[in-house]
């Protein structure tokens, strides 16, 4: 049943009750004013009937017309308050309003039979007139006596139904209020129940769920309002239940694939391992035999070749060792990018120090000065961020050599969370045209007779900041100087 | 060659720088003391006297082995494991001597007891300086224990 229907139900019940309540009070207070008016018209009939034995004195007294007619008048007063009283048919009080008419219809007879005898009545008085008339007024006494009494029981009648009607509408008042407080508290009692007990299941469950636990059904089989809740909550659960699977199938999958990419990856790269270890063992050889062969041309056949056959040589020999040096960068450079980074706070300014005065001590016959700015702390693997300050400031170097006076400076700040940092040289600079192609892998903006090198240093830069998350560019103009930008994201 | 008067044993599969290097050790009159194997198993053969080596006796070591690590059947680095483990031979100085930069390789042999490890230089100049250095310095300057 529905919690809607048990309100109804619980609401027809308690207007029924009022209603019954509501007209038994009409009826018991009609009956209660009806026994209160007999009453009141009971001691009228007493007080007339005292007022007749005066009046029936009064003519005895006067003996005139007057006298009489205002016996009559009295009577016929006494006979409206007869009429007036309503008696149920076969009850006591019938019976004496019949007694009391029979009585009222008795003492009328008996006055005209008074008034008769006292119109016969001469001046003397005879005496079986006189006899007659003490008769008569003793049997008007005597009747109008029983009246007095079947007055007075019809009055003490009337107070008592008064009196029960009364008892009777408190007593009914009471059990009536009773039966409907009972009907209201038992009605109370088993809503409450059939709500706040579901209600507390709900948010039980709803908690449990909350907590993650999806097989969490709410058990409640109520076929009310709570129960449709309850059932449209179990359904919304089920249906989060089935995205969440459907979600870890999704990720389950995915993982797999993650795993198969990762296996296809390190596969690749265990390859790419071997395959650089082959270029790195392998390919020195060979180099190392071209050289060591003309060696030993020139050492012990150098007696038989002219001057250019040994210039030629030589520069067989040059070509060797350049490409060893661009056998090594291409490793050093392809093993970047395989070097696990073990980030750190980095002091930069100590570092560009470190750097710099290694390279000066590199090349003691250049006069080299470095200016420090203000550097802000990095975050990063300090051997790689070295690399990085190596590459640049080399580079910084070898393109101002043509220079007089060296100035190399470096710099950085905070700016938008990441650290901006600079190498800025006063050397030959180049066209901004071509600043794309600087950080590529073999890249040269420069005849290797001006400008000796591999093109790998700015490409093994490049990849370095990447790998910290941040940014290289260049700015510079040709023989005016360069300014080389890298980032490094906070920590 | 009398195998027992061998003070260099030179562990080498490539043609060129075996003769390369036995050109610079010539030069230091260290030549005629080298034997050369050109494989991993030819060198085990060797140290532990066995196999077409069986003649030899286990206890005329050489001053120093001189390992290259890619090797045709057995490699430097198993060469390496064996002659150390062994209590008959973990006393021979071994050199490594290769042409590999990388960086597992030299942790592995110096993990092994590796004595040395030297990488070839491709610069001829540089490899006859290093050669003639490490040939001078196992051969005439170290005292081994036997």
């Amino acid at each position: 049943m529905t919690i809607k229907a048990k309100f109804q139900i619980t609401t027809i019940i308690v207007a029924g009750l009022v209603s019954v309540v509501g007209v038994f009070i009409f009826f018991t207070n009609q009956r209660l004013s009806e026994a209160i008016e007999t009453e009141s018209t009971a001691d009228k009939i007493v007080k007339g009937v005292f007022e007749l034995n005066i009046l029936t004195n009064d003519y005895l007294l006067f003996r005139n017309q007057r006298s009489s007619d205002q016996w009559w008048s009295r009577y016929d007063s006494t006979a409206r308050l007869l009429i007036e009283v309503k008696a149920s048919e076969g009850s006591k009080e019938q019976e004496i309003m019949d007694s009391l008419r029979k009585d009222h219809k008795s003492i009328a007879t008996t006055f005209s039979q008074l008034v008769t005898v006292v119109g016969r009545e001469g001046p003397g008085k005879d005496v079986a007139f006189q006899e007659l008339e003490e008769t008569l007024v003793s049997q008007l006494l005597v009747t109008s006596q029983a009246m007095v009494s079947s007055a007075s029981i019809l009055a003490e009648e009337s107070v008592q139904e008064v009196t029960g009607y009364q008892q009777q509408l408190r007593s009914f008042t009471v059990t009536a209020i009773f039966i409907l407080a009972l009907v209201m508290v038992v009605n109370l009692l088993s809503t409450m129940n059939s709500i706040l007990k579901p209600i507390i299941k709900l948010q039980q469950g709803t908690e449990i769920i909350g907590k993650g636990n999806l097989k969490h059904r709410v058990e409640i089989k109520s076929k009310d309002e709570i129960g449709e809740l309850a059932a449209a909550f179990n359904q919304m659960t089920e249906r989060r239940q089935q995205t969440e699977k459907a979600l870890q199938k999704a990720h389950d999958e995915l993982e797999i694939r993650v795993a198969e990419r990762t296996a296809e990856l390190e596969a690749a790269n265990k390859e790419l391992e071997a395959f650089s270890y082959s270029v790195s063992h392998d390919l020195r050889t060979p180099l190392r035999a071209i050289d060591g062969f003309s060696q030993v041309l020139l050492e012990d056949h150098g007696d038989r070749l002219d001057k250019e056959g040994e210039r030629v040589l030589n520069v067989v020999r040059d070509n060797t060792v350049r490409m060893g040096e661009l056998i090594d960068d291409l490793l050093t450079f392809s093993r970047l990018g395989r070097k696990g980074m073990e980030k750190k706070d980095i002091n930069m300014e100590k570092l560009a120090k470190d750097v710099f005065e290694k390279l000066k001590d590199a090349a003691p016959e250049r006069k080299l000065k470095m200016k420090i700015n203000t550097l802000p702390p990095a975050w990063g693997d300090e051997s790689l961020i070295r690399e990085v300050l190596a590459n640049l400031l080399s580079n910084a170097i070898k393109f101002s050599k043509n220079e007089k006076s060296v100035v190399i400076e470096v710099g950085g700040k905070l700016e938008n969370n990441e650290n901006i940092y600079y190498v800025k040289d006063n050397g030959v600079g180049f066209d901004m045209k071509y600043r794309d192609k600087l950080f590529g892998v073999f890249q040269r903006l420069h005849s290797q007779e001006e400008f000796k090198g591999t093109g790998v240093g700015l490409a093994i830069v490049q990849r370095i900041i990447h790998r910290h998350g941040g940014r290289v560019w260049a700015e510079g103009k040709i023989n005016k100087g360069a300014t080389f930008y890298f980032t490094l994201p906070l920590r | 060659m009398n195998s027992s008067k061998v003070e260099i044993l030179l562990v080498e599969d490539n043609p060129t720088d075996v003769e390369l290097t036995l050109r610079v050790l010539k030069k230091h009159n260290l030549a005629n003391k080298v034997h050369v194997v050109r494989d991993g198993a030819e060198a085990l053969d060797f140290i532990f006297a066995t196999g077409s080596y069986k003649d030899r006796k286990i206890d005329q070591k050489p001053k120093v082995v001189l390992l290259d690590l890619k090797l045709p059947k057995v490699d430097g680095l198993e060469v390496l494991r064996k002659v150390k483990s062994d209590e008959r031979t973990k006393d021979i100085p071994v050199v490594v001597l290769t042409s590999s930069k990388e960086e597992q390789d030299k942790i592995k042999s110096y993990r092994l007891g590796v004595n040395s490890y030297i990488v070839k230089p491709v610069d001829f100049g540089q490899f006859t300086e290093a050669v003639s250095e490490l040939g001078l310095y196992w051969v005439l300057l170290n005292e081994p224990p036997y």
